[in-house]
C-alpha cells in the first residue's frame, strides 16, 4: 500500500476530509456521483460516470491508495 | 488461465447454471476477461456470476487479483444484504465488454466473481431460468 497507512486510518483521514473539506463546497446536483480522494492532499475527482472520475484520479495520483463516497449516501454500492 | 487477445466480443454469453439436483434454482454466469491496466496481454478468462443486487462493476477473488497485481487505488463504503457496512478494498481492472477493453473498479472479495449492475448499464440481459439455460448481454443502441 503506497501510503503506508492502515485501512481503517484512510477511512477515517478519507471520511474527514470529505466532510470538513469538500462536501461544504458540492451542491445538490453533486448527489449520487462518485468522488475519490487523496487523503494525502485533500485533492479530488468528482463525476456521475465513476470510470471517468477514476482514470482521472488515477493519472493526478499515481501510485497512491485514497478513499472513496457516493454523495448523499453513507456507501458507494449495494453488494447482493 | 492465462490467455492472451483476443477479449471478448460484443456480446457476453454464458449460462444457467443449476446448482442442486433437482434443480430448483441457479446462478446466471458469463465468460469474461480482465487483465492488469498496464498488461493487457496477459489476460485472464473467468466466469462471473450476474448479480443484479450488485450495483457495482465487478468483484474478484484476493488471489486473481494478487496473480495479475490489479492496482488498489482506494478504500470505500459498501453495503451488504444484510444492512452491515464494510470498508473494502478497490482495484482497477482491464475488462473485455462489448468487443472495447474498459478501465472499471474491481471490489476485492473472497466470493465468486460478481458482475454487477454498473458493467451491465446500457446493455440488454437475457436468461433462460432453466437448467444450462442461455445467458446472453448485448449492448444497446444508444
Amino acid at each position: 500500500m503506497a501510503t503506508g497507512k492502515a485501512p481503517r486510518d484512510i477511512s477515517v483521514v478519507g471520511r474527514a476530509i470529505y466532510q470538513e473539506r469538500i462536501m461544504p463546497n458540492l451542491s445538490p446536483s453533486d448527489k449520487g456521483k462518485v468522488i475519490f480522494i487523496d487523503i494525502e492532499t485533500g485533492g479530488y475527482e468528482i463525476d456521475g460516470d465513476e470510470c471517468a472520475a477514476m482514470i482521472r484520479f488515477m493519472e493526478r495520483f499515481p501510485n497512491t491508495v485514497g478513499w472513496s463516497e457516493r454523495v448523499g449516501y453513507p456507501y458507494v454500492d449495494r453488494i447482493g | 488461465m492465462a490467455d492472451s487477445y483476443p477479449f471478448t466480443g460484443p456480446t457476453i454469453s454464458g449460462i444457467v447454471f443449476a446448482l442442486d439436483d433437482p434443480p430448483l434454482t441457479g446462478k446466471p454466469v458469463v465468460r469474461i476477461t480482465v487483465a492488469n491496466p498496464s498488461e493487457p496481454r496477459r489476460a485472464i478468462t473467468l466466469d462471473a456470476t450476474v448479480d443484479t443486487g450488485f450495483t457495482g462493476f465487478l468483484t474478484l477473488r484476493p488471489d486473481v487479483i494478487a496473480q495479475f497485481s490489479l492496482p488498489h487505488i482506494i478504500n470505500r463504503p459498501a453495503v451488504l444484504a444484510d444492512g452491515a457496512i464494510g470498508h473494502y478494498d478497490v482495484h482497477v481492472g482491464r475488462i473485455g465488454w462489448h468487443g472495447q477493453q474498459r478501465l472499471v473498479p474491481v471490489y476485492e472479495m473472497d466470493s465468486d466473481p460478481l458482475v454487477g449492475m454498473a458493467l451491465l448499464w446500457n446493455s440488454r440481459l437475457t436468461m433462460d431460468v432453466v437448467p444450462d439455460g442461455a445467458v446472453t448481454i448485448v449492448p444497446m443502441l444508444s
